[in-house]
């Protein structure tokens, strides 16, 4: 009897050369048209990979509005911006039904599809909104549909929400729940541009308006890019390495870094582990590798667990933030799982 | 021939990522036997060193086959070799750890993967990864305990045989053997008794081997405890006999030169004292210690009397008795027996004196037993020197300078003049009290005087004191003729105790 299954194979290098040279463009064209933010377009193009929804934390003006809307015109998706207040509904977002009159004069309920009905949602300044509203959106961002008066709606494919919320007024904010933050894949901080890079975007914008990209990819495209990314091969050892990243991370595990015993009061959940792969496997095929290897998984590490790390009061007394935890994490565990002697070092020979 | 070239490169790239993750796996084995063999043998070492250093010191011998102790430290690098491969990383660990080393994006992991000939080019010929053993503190650790194995080894052992001779057991015997010897020599101790001693000694000596030299000590102090003893003992019954036998010589010439000035009956009473003292002095066998004919006489001598020959013949024998005992006295003192200076005791009788008193007694008042204890004593008794019943009076009266003073207790009517007082010097002596002034001693009247049935008390400053002395001081008064003494304003009609001006 023989095993019928088939093996898993490697993707040729030429198979993936288009798709990783599409990225590429994108990644130019972002760089391009938003300067200084280099690693911030890396990380959300990984997040855009992996379909995942993304929140970006930054002070206001740094381009956070301008980079969404600049990816969707390039990835030539749907954008909707909704500019959340503590007075917006849930049906502002997902919709409503109206009344209207059609031509016979019957009057009839239809549904008013909300914003959330598009392929980028920017939730600016998510933080400002009520509960209420913040809730309104779990199901989008989980089950990717709506349901409105008993009838599930489907959102569009692909569909992301990249959420931006102001780290510094906490005056009339309310702090996302838990379980609203764990369905963002990344969390991503958005920095401020430097002396020289200020000096660039003074000289290349006025009125502060943006150059009209042109759209690199379709819709057939966008999908390619999908399939590629089911075609990265995750090998044992990174997934253990995923694993152990993740479960090291509640302090009740037996190898959990002192780090995290001193400092972590709940770890991340499972669906970090696969945000985390999903991320590594993206920053593969940004790489252009058909597999995804240890550094793959530091490389987003940082960004998956940075807000599903509940950190105690004592983290708080000493300044110790989830990245940091994060950060001295990566360096206890080990990639292997290989517990080496006390004394006995592998280093990279010259 | 291009694809026989290319398929010889893949070839080589993909032998090269796995021999050098082989080569990591066995380095790794390497460092790890390096590790376990470093510490397993510094730990055997040092027990091989402990017990080297626990057996010479206990039994004091070296032993050349300690050196069979390497034997071990071959079986320690053997557990090490096995410790270490037990803990051998896998060949999957090994590849990963390249792979994540030389940040190789996960393709050495998928190396056993279809397709992987076509990326085999990506793999930039990884270079080896280099296994470091920071072992500096262990190996010191190794080497200290290599330098504590040779000491354990090769460092010098007291020698307990040498220490046994320190401790001069047999100069102790020897001074003992000699206070036995003694002992012998002067009958105290029988030979079998002095021969068991001497076994004793013997033996304490031959177990003396320093291992307990308390006890050895203890067992030498015991020999010579009961050889002070038997000693003492011999002491005290030779004092005992001294003074019999020197109240018997005193006793027999006594009766030699005054036996004339004795009634019968005070004479028999004697010559039965003489016989008693003479027997108890020679320890109760007069037969043996002194001739059988001296022994009959003696045993009649309360009837029949004894010559002035043999009265004599009798106090010479009592003096070589007495000699003899003093002579084995300074003997045991010599050999240090005994303390003290026992032979130098003097028995000195007064015959005459003896004869006097003898001679007082009454008829009827004058027994053996009267006799042998007077005859015991150094004289008559009572005081012969100096006025005894006097009273003993010191020269010159004792002085209280230095002692501690009785305590005074001042009435409150000085406590106000404490307050004032001023120091003018200290003296060693006791003060001076005055007694206390007129009046009330307490109470709600404490320190008034008689003034007239006043309430006020006032407060007569020291130095206005002698001014209102004199003005009340009747005597001035008459003599001056009536005038205030020392310009005091008031006259004597003013005398606020209300006494009369003249007497």
């Amino acid at each position: 009897m023989t095993d019928t299954t088939p093996r898993p194979s490697l993707m040729r290098p030429d198979e993936i050369a288009p798709t990783v040279e599409l990225l590429n463009r994108v990644l130019e064209k972002l760089d391009a048209t938003l300067l200084g933010q280099n690693e911030l377009h890396r990380m959300v193009l990984v997040g855009i990979l992996s379909r995942g929804h993304i929140l970006l934390e930054g002070m206001p003006g740094v381009g956070k509005t301008a980079l969404i809307r600049v990816l969707g015109q390039l990835l030539s998706l749907s954008f909707n911006r909704v500019q959340f207040t503590p007075d917006l509904m849930p049906s502002d977002i997902v919709g409503s039904p109206i009344l209207q009159e059609d031509d016979d004069g019957k009057r009839q309920m239809v549904f008013e599809a909300g914003p959330i009905f598009t392929n980028i949602l920017l939730a600016d300044e998510i933080n400002r909104a009520s509960p209420k509203t913040q809730s309104a959106m779990l199901e989008a961002m989980q089950e990717r549909r709506v349901t409105v008066m008993g009838k599930t709606r489907p959102l569009p494919s692909p569909f992301f929400v990249l959420a931006s919320q102001n780290p510094i007024e906490l005056e009339g904010t309310y702090p996302l729940p838990e379980a609203q933050v764990d369905r963002f894949l990344l969390k991503l901080h958005v920095g401020r541009p430097s002396a020289d890079t200020l000096e660039r975007i003074i000289n290349s914008r006025r009125r502060g308006e943006l150059p009209e990209p042109e759209a690199l990819i379709d819709a057939a495209q966008i999908q390619t890019l999908f399939d590629t990314m089911e075609r990265i091969v995750m090998p044992g050892p990174v997934n253990r390495y995923i694993a152990n990243l993740v479960a090291g991370t509640h302090p009740e595990e037996t190898f959990a870094p002192q780090v995290v015993r001193d400092y972590v009061t709940y770890g991340a959940s499972p669906r970090a582990a696969i945000a985390m792969a999903e991320a590594a496997r993206a920053v593969a095929l940004l790489s252009g590798r058909p597999t995804a290897g240890f550094e793959d998984v530091k490389a987003v590490a940082p960004h998956v667990l940075n807000h599903r790390l509940i950190l105690n009061y004592q983290a708080r007394f000493d300044k110790v933030t989830p990245l940091g935890v994060v950060d001295r994490m990566l360096k206890a565990i080990d990639e292997t799982g290989l517990e080496l002697p006390r004394g006995i070092e592998v280093e990279a020979a010259s | 021939m291009a694809g026989h070239d290319g398929d010889h490169t893949t070839r080589w790239h993909e032998n090269q990522a796995q021999a050098v993750a082989a080569d990591l796996r066995t380095d790794l084995i390497r460092a790890s036997v390096l590790r376990y063999g470093v510490l397993l043998t510094t730990a055997y070492l040092l027990l091989w060193g402990t017990v080297a250093l626990t057996v010479r010191f206990a039994t004091g011998e070296d032993h050349t086959r300690w050196w069979l102790g390497a034997i071990g430290i071959a079986l320690m690098w053997v557990i090490a070799g096995f410790l270490a491969w037990r803990e051998r990383p896998s060949v999957d660990q090994a590849r990963s750890m390249v792979d994540g080393r030389r940040r190789l994006g996960g393709l050495l992991m998928a190396e056993q993967m279809d397709g992987f000939d076509a990326w085999s080019d990506k793999l930039a010929s990884p270079k080896a990864l280099r296994v470091k053993w920071r072992g500096g503190p262990a190996c010191l650790a190794l080497g200290a305990s290599a330098v504590f194995l040779l000491g354990g080894m090769f460092a010098p052992m007291p020698d307990w045989n040498n220490v046994a001779a320190g401790m001069n057991v047999q100069r102790t015997i020897d001074a003992l053997d000699e206070q036995v010897q003694v002992l012998e020599e002067e009958r105290i101790l029988d030979e079998p008794q002095a021969q068991a001693l001497r076994d004793d000694m013997a033996r304490v000596a031959e177990d003396a081997r320093g291992a307990d030299p308390s006890r050895t000590w203890e067992a030498l102090d015991h020999v010579a405890e009961q050889l002070k003893k038997e000693a003492a003992e011999a002491a005290d019954d030779a004092l005992r006999k001294m003074t019999e036998s020197a109240a018997a010589q005193n006793l027999a010439k006594a009766l030699e030169s005054g036996s004339d000035q004795l009634s019968p009956q005070q004479l028999s009473q004697a010559m039965e004292a003489l016989a008693q003292l003479t027997k108890e002095a020679v320890g109760g066998d007069m037969a043996a210690a002194l001739s059988p004919e001296m022994a009959e006489a003696l045993s009649q001598a309360a009837t029949a009397g004894l010559s002035a020959e043999t009265l004599n013949k009798l106090a010479a024998m009592m003096g070589e008795c007495n000699g003899d005992l003093k002579a084995m006295l300074e003997a045991l003192e010599n050999a240090k027996l005994i303390n003290g200076k026992l032979s130098d005791i003097p028995y000195e009788f007064d015959p005459e004196a003896l004869v006097e008193w003898l001679a007082c007694q009454g008829e009827g008042e004058c027994d053996s037993a009267k006799i042998c204890k007077a005859c015991k004593k150094g004289g008559r008794g009572g005081i012969t020197r100096g006025p005894g019943h006097v009273e003993m009076l010191w020269k010159d009266p004792s002085s209280k300078e230095g002692a501690n003073f009785d305590p005074q207790v001042l009435p409150p009517t000085r406590m106000q003049d404490m307050k004032d007082a001023r120091l003018l010097g200290v003296t060693r002596g006791a003060p001076d009290t005055e007694p206390a002034g007129d009046g009330s001693t307490g109470g709600a009247l404490a320190g008034a005087t008689t003034t007239g049935g006043s309430a006020e008390s006032p407060t007569i400053l020291p130095r206005h004191r002698g001014a209102v002395q004199r003005y009340f001081q009747r005597s001035d008064y008459k003599v001056e003729g009536g005038q205030a003494g020392d310009g005091s304003e008031g006259g004597p009609g003013d005398n606020p105790g209300g006494e009369p001006a003249t007497e």
